[in-house]
């Protein structure tokens, strides 16, 4: 394995490994794995009741494909299923505490095979899956010692995107300031992993988002909205301010 | 949404009026719904997925997030959908024109 501990925020590649692997749209077995995931987007209302009976399948393809992001992917719908309490269901004494012993379980396996790949990038991302004390267990293990910079991002960045959306509902504990350890990783991840990828788009710019963020005062009624710089889905800039002289209605929209 | 939007869109494709999203899907998704919904109205990219920087930058935890603003830019309502939309939109429009 290459390993790599280069912090200079370029874009390390992702591993070859990764590259290779079978894209999962693509490989004829995984027609099953792509119509869960159409199932389950198509329908969060049967939320419970879809993932009820998809988890032996999501179990079974997670060991056929083994070792792969794919895997991976379908042992990490397994768990999320398991992470949480049956809903509507009186909870038996213990029940907490068996979960979250069943996922260090789950997440020890994980380590073992994936500990060292790209992959484990989808642990981070999932990270709501993990109780306080696994979260700082695992996601510090991969935020030090991870050879891929995708991963050490993914450590940092969700863990400190998960508090602050906490903080913008919550009132902190007394005495405690978070803002300045979240605001220390977000400037972490412009420093050192300023062009690491992230969907479309980077945990840089992800992380100066956050650091910048508006408040509540300034997207206010009566406040004049702030501009927006973007681009579209064909990479052509466009900008809020060029809608000056309209009125305009935003959208944030997705189509699920 | 679409057919409402679609039909707010057109009846004000003369007036000084703009819809603007902003979308949270992976790109084929998008495409594919642009398609689909027949939706001529621009929107900016954010990177496809909820966690995106536009969303980000402007703390929105729930979709749809709508925010209305008159010619001048400033947030004069947020949350309005439907006929609710259409009343502020054509209230600002009416206020535009009364100067």
């Amino acid at each position: 394995m290459t390993s790599s501990t280069d912090c200079s925020g370029g874009r390390e590649p992702i591993s070859e490994k990764q590259d290779s692997l079978p894209e999962m749209s693509e490989d004829p077995d995984s027609a099953e794995l792509a119509a869960f995931r159409a199932a389950r987007e198509a329908s969060n209302l049967e939320y419970e009741e879809l993932t009820e009976s998809f988890v032996p399948r999501y179990e079974a393809l997670a060991d056929e494909y083994w070792g792969t992001g794919a895997g991976l992917e379908a042992k990490i719908w397994a768990m999320s299923r398991a992470a949480r309490p049956v809903r509507g269901e009186e909870e038996e004494e213990g029940a907490e505490e068996a979960r979250a012993a069943k996922i260090t379980e789950q997440t020890d396996a994980i380590f073992e095979e994936y500990g060292q790949s790209p992959h484990i990038e989808q642990l981070a991302e999932n990270s709501h899956l993990l109780n306080e004390d696994q979260a700082e267990h695992y996601l510090g293990q991969l935020r030090e010692s991870s050879p891929h910079a995708n991963v050490r991002a993914a450590a940092i960045y969700h863990p400190a995107s998960r508090k602050l959306s906490r903080l913008r509902f919550e009132e902190p504990e007394e005495g405690t300031d978070p803002r300045a350890e979240i605001d220390a990783d977000l400037q972490l991840l412009i420093d050192e992993y300023g062009d690491v990828p992230k969907d479309g788009s980077t945990y840089g710019a992800l992380a100066y988002a956050h650091l910048t963020a508006h408040s509540e005062e300034e997207l206010a009624i009566g406040q004049p909205a702030p501009d927006i710089i973007g681009t579209t889905v064909d990479g052509e800039e466009i900008r809020l301010s060029d809608f000056l002289g309209k009125v305009t209605v935003i959208d944030f929209w997705g189509d699920w | 949404m679409y057919p409402h939007e679609r039909s707010l869109v057109s009846r004000l494709a003369e007036e000084p009026f703009a819809l603007v999203g902003v979308n949270s899907d992976p790109v084929e998704k998008y495409r594919t719904a642009i398609e689909r919904e027949d939706i001529t109205w621009p929107s900016f990219w954010d990177g496809g997925s909820t966690d995106g920087p536009i969303s980000t930058k402007w703390a929105v935890y729930g979709w749809p997030t709508i925010y209305i603003l008159d010619h001048e830019g400033v947030i004069r309502a947020k949350n309005k959908r439907e006929e609710a939309m259409d009343e502020v939109v054509d209230q600002l429009l009416e206020e535009m024109r009364g100067g």
